[in-house]
């Protein structure tokens, strides 16, 4: 099959690779119908993010029509329309069973790549370096998807796969943002970052009670998408001298009540703060300490 | 008659004292450094070269003569140094005598070790076992099971006359809540000091450690999911044997 495949840092090519085969009971084989890209791509393209080899496929949120199955599978069938969420997931262990599908223990065969600086591996994602399970991606014909009666969500009929695609990473991500921000009704939430995430971000926060979302970002099509799609206010970044400034204007001098960071690993900014920012994303020196 | 003073001991000059870590840094660099050099025929590679020789015996000797001299010393004595002895647990959403029968099933052990060593029974308690050691030599031995303890213990040894003498064993108890048992895996092994590809593990001890970890890992796998991760006939645009290796 065809499949769109990491050859390098910024070096993507669309190449020839076998395809994917049941390789475990609970497997199934989806041809890829809508696969997207995210702005997490970025930070292995780029080579922030090591363990890449050349000839990975990428590409991590996806639907597709369910094409084979493995004798373990029961609740999903052949021919069905489904949308899979990025992260790979048994279903059964303690992370699993709690809410905690990203912490999954049993879907990364190379643990010993992340125990080293976090202490536990991560599940694995589809398409996302060695580190994250090295799995093959969905910017490809076809996809295996293990535990597929877990993973796979039957889309309803009546549903565009334009509609549900996105439940596979973007809203899912920009809803758990919202989630974290432990809304309780009427409050003011600031989000930095009008992309995909972010605007699932802005319209997660109305679903949980947010009364006013204020969107942050420099690009006029993204604001623009933030005030049309989301119902956000927003603020051009580079348009004022001071986000933090305008924030307190816009709420009494309070600032908002919570704020979800939709922007990541590779930001823009402006300023003192933005050259460090650079300096250190030059030298891959970004960390999550800051 | 005067006795002779016994030989000064030649123990404390060769003792390690360097730290692990440093020691693969060490080693690392030096290897990366020697072949960079090799490919230069000239003056500054031979340098190189032999730059990178000494980091790389640096690295798997883990004495420094400059640390001795200045009497530093970055290694952990108790820790880099001696018998490999390593105790991993993990804790497993299933019961202690569903692990322990699991445990025993030599299939099972047999998937769960697949990542360094190919396992198969050859007798009633007994197993085969062989491993690649550093060098890609195959080090083979039988394990013989000398205690058990239905659904909480058993303990084998490697037969007299193996290669690298080994000892061990994995215990089940209950864990946390009704639903979980604690397995650790105790692992001894010590090989003869002729043996270099012995050495090099005894002295990279995270190695072994992180082989016992990640076959804890397995087994956890293989009891909860029902499966072991695996990239087996994953799609990707290369070929070879290491083309799903990482």
């Amino acid at each position: 099959m065809r499949a769109l495949c990491w050859n390098g840092v910024n070096d993507l090519r669309v190449e020839t690779v076998p395809d994917p085969e049941i390789v475990n009971p609970r497997d199934a084989i989806l041809r890829v119908t809508m696969s997207t890209t995210c702005g997490s791509d970025l930070h292995f393209i780029d080579g922030y993010i090591p363990t890449m080899r050349q000839g990975d496929v990428i590409g991590h949120e996806f639907m597709g029509e369910v094409v084979d199955v493995g004798p373990g599978v029961n609740k999903i069938k052949k021919g069905d329309r489904v949308v899979t969420p990025s992260f790979v997931c048994c279903g059964e262990c303690w992370y699993c069973r709690n809410d905690l599908w990203s912490l999954c223990d049993n879907t990364n065969p190379n643990p010993e790549l992340q125990e080293p600086l976090f202490g536990y591996p991560t599940a694995g994602i589809y398409g996302y370096t060695h580190a994250f399970g090295g799995y093959a991606g969905s910017h490809a014909q076809y996809i295996r998807v293990p535990h597929a009666d877990v993973d796979c969500f039957q889309v309803p009929e009546g549903l565009r796969n334009e509609q549900v695609v996105f439940l596979s990473d973007a809203v899912t991500t920009g809803y758990m943002g919202a989630d974290f921000c432990g809304l309780k009704g009427g409050e003011t939430v600031a989000v930095w970052g009008c992309g995909g995430v972010g605007l699932m971000a802005q319209r997660s926060a109305y679903l949980l009670g947010a009364a006013r979302v204020i969107a942050i970002d420099r690009f006029p099509e993204r604001l623009r998408a933030a005030r049309e799609h989301a119902g956000a206010e927003t603020i051009d970044y580079t348009a004022v001298d001071s986000v933090t400034e305008t924030l307190k204007e816009m709420t009494g001098g309070r600032g908002p009540d919570a704020c979800i960071d939709a922007v990541g690993m590779e930001a823009h900014g402006t300023g003192i703060g933005y050259a460090y920012d650079r300096a250190k994303q030059a030298l891959r020196l970004h960390t999550d300490r800051g | 008659m005067n006795e002779t003073a016994p030989p000064v001991s030649t123990a404390r000059k060769s003792a390690v004292n360097i730290g692990t870590l440093e020691r693969v840094g060490s080693a690392t660099l030096g290897i990366l450094l020697l072949l960079k050099g090799l490919k230069r025929r000239s003056i500054v590679g031979t340098a190189v070269a032999f730059a990178g020789g000494k980091l790389l015996y640096r690295g798997v000797s883990g004495h420094s003569r400059l640390y001795g001299a200045v009497g530093a010393s970055t290694a952990n004595e108790e820790k880099d140094d001696g018998v490999v002895d390593v105790h991993p647990s993990i804790t497993i959403a299933k019961s202690p005598d569903e692990l322990y029968r699991a445990w025993k099933d030599p299939e099972n052990l047999t998937r769960i070790v697949a990542h360094f060593a190919e396992v198969t029974a050859s007798g009633e308690a007994r197993t085969h076992w062989s491993v690649k050691n550093p060098f890609g030599k195959n080090i083979e031995w039988e394990a013989q099971v000398v205690e058990d303890r239905p659904g909480e213990f058993l303990h084998w040894q490697s037969n007299p006359g193996a290669p690298w003498p080994n000892d061990g064993s994995v215990s089940f108890s209950p864990g946390p809540a009704e639903w979980s048992t604690v397995v650790t895996l105790q692992f001894r092994f010590d090989p003869p000091g002729g043996d270099v590809s012995g050495l090099v593990l005894r002295r990279l001890r995270f190695v072994p450690r992180t082989l016992a970890t990640k076959a804890l890992r397995r087994f956890k796998s293989l009891m909860e999911a029902g499966e072991i991760p695996t990239l087996r006939n994953n799609s990707a645009a290369r070929t070879g044997a290491l083309a799903n290796a990482f």
